[in-house]
């Protein structure tokens, strides 16, 4: 088997039957071994593609994903009765460099003031490239904001914010079994049968107050 | 022991290019490659739970002792002999290229209007930062009658960062370099590209 360092680099046909030998030998060895890798992310094992294309000059992404909910508050109860889920929204933010000539709105990533009326929503894909495991993507998002920083001794950085309408990650979304028909027998697990039978339950406590 | 040659790497063997060219009157480089890590301490454990790669940086720096533009035409066209290998246009920075000299055609080449070399000469000249390209570092083992070239280490894709000039009563000029790289190849391993593609982007 040749070296592959410098200078040590055999050329022709039997130098690339080597090179391919180190790499299917390399390969192979990284499969089979039982010593641990490396195993958390990281910004380095990170890729980011928007819109399907790679963002080679992204140094941060970030994302927040609230599910609201409201508390079901009764009388003469001081602990919450139900916490009713009430919406999803998603927003992130997303740090780069500023390549000239490949702004947000060349990319076609934010719109224009022509464009703002009708720009298409954009997609936002967070991969660990390590592992090939989806850590964060959506198909309906749009730029909210830009800010654009230029200082002395420094590279030009550029802040987007953005907001999405729902996700997905290592897992895709399913509905719970049972929560598509309150008839079912696994309905009282729904959110909706919930929210009626806490209904129920407060105006029976209320009706056990003012019934007396 | 009889019949055992020189073996190992000193200063003495060794061979250094910068930008193709022969860095002659080096007296001391140094390189090296750190790879930061995060040591993850989780709940419930003493020790570190992994041990996470987060960023690859080579450095170094190198010494030359100085020598100054036209000594050596000046000593010679009064008969004085000079070191072999000197060249008459000195041996400053801006000279760290194949096309050194003050002829036309020379500058030219050296200003990097043409060719795809590196242009070293180019990273203290603030008229040229912008434009100054990156260039290789490579160093060899020198054998006597042997053509064969054995590489130690090569620098790619390096730009000087630093220099510090010094010079007193008990020895020559020295010229002190600092330089950043991307990647750092050895003569058992290349640094491959680490990405999936964003040099392209």
């Amino acid at each position: 088997m040749s070296k592959r360092g410098f200078t040590n680099e055999k050329g022709g046909l039997g130098g690339v039957v080597d090179s391919v030998v180190d790499n299917i030998l390399g390969g192979v060895s990284g499969i089979v071994s039982t010593k641990p890798t490396a195993k958390y992310t990281s910004g380095a094992r990170t890729t980011l593609k928007i819109n399907n294309k790679l963002v080679g000059f992204a140094f941060s992404v970030s994302w927040r994903i609230n599910t609201e909910y409201v508390e079901n508050r009764t009388i003469d109860d001081y602990l919450a009765n139900e916490l009713i889920p009430t919406r999803i929204s998603v927003d992130g933010t997303i740090g780069t460099f500023h390549i000239p000539g490949q702004s947000a709105t060349a990319a076609l990533i934010q719109p224009d003031v022509l464009g703002f009326l009708f720009h298409k929503y954009i997609t936002i894909e967070v991969r660990d490239s390590a592992t090939d495991e989806l850590l964060f993507y959506t198909n309906k998002a749009v730029i909210t904001s830009r800010m654009e920083s230029l200082q002395s001794e420094q590279l030009g950085t550029v802040q987007l914010s953005f907001k999405a309408i729902g996700w997905k990650d290592e897992r895709e979304p399913e509905v719970p079994a049972g929560a598509a028909s309150m008839n079912d027998a696994n309905a009282e697990q729904s959110a909706g049968s919930r929210l009626v039978q806490a209904g129920k339950e407060a105006f029976n406590k209320a009706k056990g107050i003012f019934g007396k | 022991m009889a019949g055992v040659a020189p073996f190992f790497i000193t200063g003495a063997n060794a061979k250094i290019k910068l930008n193709g060219v022969t860095l002659a009157f080096c007296t001391d480089l140094s390189y090296s490659v750190i790879v930061n890590h995060a040591t993850p301490v989780v709940l419930g454990m003493y020790e570190a739970s992994s041990i996470e790669p987060l960023s690859y940086k080579v450095s170094g720096g190198l010494t030359v002792v100085r020598y100054a533009n036209n000594v050596k035409e000046e000593l010679e066209s009064k008969g004085y002999k000079t070191p072999v290998n000197v060249s008459p246009d000195g041996n400053g920075v801006g000279n760290w290229t194949k096309n050194s000299g003050q002829d036309l055609g020379s500058r030219i080449l050296s200003s990097g209007a043409f060719g795809n070399d590196g242009r070293a000469q180019e990273n203290f000249n603030p008229s040229k930062l912008q434009n100054g390209t990156f260039f290789d570092i490579e160093i060899y083992q020198k054998m006597p009658q042997d053509g064969e070239i054995r590489g130690i280490a090569r620098l790619r894709n390096v730009r000087l960062v630093r220099m510090d000039g010094r010079i007193n009563k008990k020895s020559t000029l020295m010229e002190q370099f600092q330089f950043q790289a991307i990647y750092l190849d050895g003569d058992s391993f290349i640094a491959d590209f680490s990405g999936t593609g964003q040099q392209h982007e």
